[in-house]
């Protein structure tokens, strides 16, 4: 059976079908639609689109590719197959979720407990959020510590950077949706830190009115985290893939390259094995250590021992670090431009060691920077904990 | 109409308040003052003068004979036409004389208890009032200004103090940190204005106006007939009197030993309950954790949320049956609150083992999972392979 496929001619239109395939290319054009659906990690390199789809695929298979599939080249890709975990689980999730302060927690408890398979998938749309945060972060690491910012990658990088912080609005809007005491406390002391960011946190301040839950909050966070928020998010992945196309994936030194269609096919069977691992990552977690489902929200009494957010511990840790006399304001307004300066990182660091000397100080301070967030992410937990 | 009303009033009004104004200040405070009592309703004299001479003929009474007090309250509290629409008693008087209050004070001793002592001179508050003196959250502090213990200590009265034990005990917590005002103060068990300590025999009575069930219990032990042959007040033997507890079924045994023997049959009877009582406890606890944990998840358990409130009820009957001394009579209660936590306990571990199963659908779904991984890399080989 393995003979058989292999035999076959891949991405060959279906048997004896040239001719649709002709008709239909000359009423649309088909190079330009997969192109679109290619974009995100299916094909590496970009298509002519004003050719046939045909001639337009031969000539990018012609040139050599290295493969797509390959730590640590492959964290983009694995962002993308977890965000489409868990858009179908979002998806399945809704049927169901009610956004009321009356039915929401309610909802959640039937989706947990009574539907079938319903668990599954409340416990698969967590632990995929925790994952891919993860993810987003170790990939952004990568990034940092490779350099791979500078040009003419400055868009990657900005659109990874913007991905990771919409991803924990995600993360916090679901928290809060869930209506579970402890998430939805979690979330409020996020929404603090958040809202004393001068400029930033007055805007969220407007979205928000108050950190109070009533029904309108929570009917503007579910339109956030259904809709708003993975559009933008599905925007940015395609401004970091489309940007990946244009300027190349990263070297790995002594990689070799392939081309033609059988390399290509040995990508997507690449890709076909990396999401059955994460599937099988995700559903091993939902299992052995599922989320606790927890009390419903009580509005007027704070549990004891409500933590942050974990992916928020480092600036929490940072904010608090500064000394206490400052204002919270001036405190977080710090916070704002280690934010815009973590976004806009290519723009802040022009400098590009030129002697070898100069690139071992160029690590080193790299990894000085990492190891202070380290720092602040073990100052915030301490904190949090102690606290 | 109005106006002229207010008119008169005012003309009416007593000028007593001109030479006594703090005494005026404090009586506007009062129900008196708004029901449209009189300084000369208890003092006489002539209110309208305002010749300090002339104000004071005429009857008037300084009521500062402390022993004058009582029966001049009673000239209106004792008269039940006059108390009529106040919905109010009128034995507080007949009650008073035969209080210890009142017997002292009739032996000449000025310093016990009159009506002001309790109720204020001048700003006379309704009971129900917070501010009152006789509010129930303040009357500990009230009868405590008097029975503090030290000086009644010196007269052999009190062998400690009674505020202060009371204050520790489940009572007073009860009535002043949890603020439930149904909780006894010092009145419900020594009366208010017949107050009295009660006596041996009596002790049981009125600790069972609250507690039936143990009061129950109590008259059919053997220790009913014992305690009042031999001169032991019932509950307080056990209790304390002021400082009481609320039973704590862990070092029940040990209070058996204040009067029995430590080989005594007794004594084997107290640890008996004290071990039944214990382990339905135990088990009732072991369910409940089982049922938060399942809640966690989450199971169903609204159902056994509901026989563990049964078993905590059961748990709850067996305390007064501990006063029978039987301890086939606290098995009772004590079996039927183990078996409902065992029961609630094993279901919802059947429930929970349950859920193991999806463990073991994550080793046949590992086990397809790395088939598939193992096809696919088979698949990739045979790509990559074909196009050398």
């Amino acid at each position: 059976m393995t003979q058989e496929i292999s035999n076959q001619e891949s991405l060959r239109p279906v048997r004896n079908s040239p001719k649709l395939l002709e008709w239909i290319e000359r009423r649309i054009n088909l190079t330009e639609i997969f192109s679109a659906l290619t974009m995100f990690g299916l094909f590496y390199a970009e298509v002519d689109t004003s050719k046939p789809l045909a001639q337009a695929l031969r000539e990018a298979l012609a040139k050599p590719f290295p493969s797509y599939a390959r730590f640590p080249r492959v964290l983009g890709l694995l962002v993308l197959i977890l965000f489409v975990f868990e858009v179908v689980t979002g998806v399945l999730l809704a049927f169901y979720y009610q956004p009321t302060p009356q039915a929401a927690y309610e909802s959640v408890l039937i989706i947990a407990r009574d539907v079938d398979f319903g668990w599954f998938v409340r416990q698969v749309h967590i632990w995929g959020a925790q994952l891919l945060l993860i993810i987003l972060m170790v990939r952004l690491l990568r990034f940092f510590l490779q350099g791979l910012y500078r040009a003419p990658r400055e868009l990657v990088w900005i659109s990874g950077a913007l991905l990771l912080i919409v991803t924990t609005h995600l993360d916090f809007t679901g928290r809060f949706l869930s209506w579970n005491n402890d998430f939805y406390w979690s979330s409020l002391r996020a929404m603090e830190l958040l809202f004393s960011i001068p400029l930033l946190g007055s805007v969220l301040a407007f979205i928000v009115p108050g950190v109070e839950a009533h029904s309108y909050v929570l009917s503007r966070f579910y339109f956030l985290h259904i809709l708003i928020l993975p559009v933008v998010f599905w925007c940015l992945i395609y401004v970091s893939f489309s940007g990946i196309r244009r300027v190349g994936l990263s070297e790995i030194e002594g990689e070799e390259r392939r081309s033609g269609k059988r390399a290509y096919l040995g990508h997507l069977y690449a890709l076909l094995i990396l999401i059955t691992v994460i599937f099988g990552v995700v559903v091993t977690l939902s299992v052995l250590r599922p989320v606790p489902f927890g009390s419903p929200v009580d509005l007027f009494e704070t549990p004891d021992n409500i933590r942050m957010p974990w992916y928020l511990l480092a600036p929490y840790g940072f904010v608090e670090f500064l000394p206490g006399w400052l204002p919270l304001s001036v405190r977080s307004s710090c916070l704002l431009v280690l934010l815009l300066v973590f976004v806009f990182l290519p723009a802040v660091d022009r400098w590009s060691p030129t002697t070898p000397p100069q690139a071992v100080l160029r690590r080193v301070l790299n990894l000085l920077l990492v190891l202070i967030w380290i720092f602040f992410i073990y100052y915030g937990a301490a904190l949090d904990l102690g606290g | 109409m109005l106006l002229l009303l207010l008119a008169l009033v005012s003309v009416q009004t007593e000028q007593c308040g001109l030479c006594h104004p703090e005494e005026r200040v404090e009586f506007e405070a009062s129900i008196h003052s708004q029901e449209l009592i009189q300084c000369s309703d208890c003092h006489g004299g002539n209110p309208e003068s305002v010749n300090v001479d002339d104000a004071h003929k005429g009857g008037f009474r300084d009521l500062k004979r402390r022993e004058d007090i009582p029966g001049r309250c009673a000239s209106c509290h004792s008269d039940p036409q006059r108390m009529r629409v106040y919905n109010l008693p009128t034995d507080q008087y007949a009650l008073y004389k035969i209080s210890h209050h009142g017997i002292a004070l009739a032996g000449g001793n000025t310093g016990a208890a009159v009506c002001t002592d309790c109720h204020g001179t001048h700003r006379i508050l309704q009971p129900t009032d917070p501010e009152s003196q006789v509010y129930v959250q303040n009357i500990p502090a009230m009868c405590g200004k008097c029975h503090v213990g030290s000086a009644e200590a010196a007269l052999g009265k009190h062998k400690s103090n009674p505020l202060q034990d009371y204050l520790t005990s489940v009572h007073g917590r009860e009535l002043l940190e949890n603020g439930n005002t149904k909780a006894p103060d010092c009145s419900k068990c020594h009366g208010i204005h017949g107050a009295t300590p009660p006596g041996v025999g009596d002790v049981s009575r009125i600790c069972g106006n609250c507690h039936t069930a143990a009061l129950r219990a109590f008259r059919e032990s053997p220790h009913a007939a014992a305690m009042m042959e031999a001169g032991i007040p019932e509950c307080i033997a056990c209790h304390e009197n002021h400082a009481t507890e609320s039973s704590d079924f862990h070092d029940l045994a040990e209070i058996c030993l204040d009067c029995h023997k430590l080989d005594s049959s007794q004594l084997a009877t107290g640890k008996k309950m004290e071990v039944l009582f214990s382990g339905a406890q135990e088990e009732v606890d072991r369910a409940r954790e089982v049922i938060e944990e399942a809640q966690s998840i989450p199971l169903f358990v609204e159902d056994h949320y509901a026989r563990l409130e049964q078993a905590q009820t059961y748990l709850l009957e067996a305390q007064p049956a501990v006063h029978s001394v039987s301890s086939s009579e606290v098995e009772r209660f004590t079996q039927a609150a183990r078996s409902l936590g065992e029961d609630i306990e094993a279901e919802i571990e059947g429930e929970l083992a349950e859920l193991r199963i999806r463990r073991l659908g994550l080793v046949v779904f590992w086990f397809y999972l790395l088939l598939t991984i193992w096809i696919l890399y088979r698949f990739r080989q045979n790509a990559l392979k074909e196009k050398e």
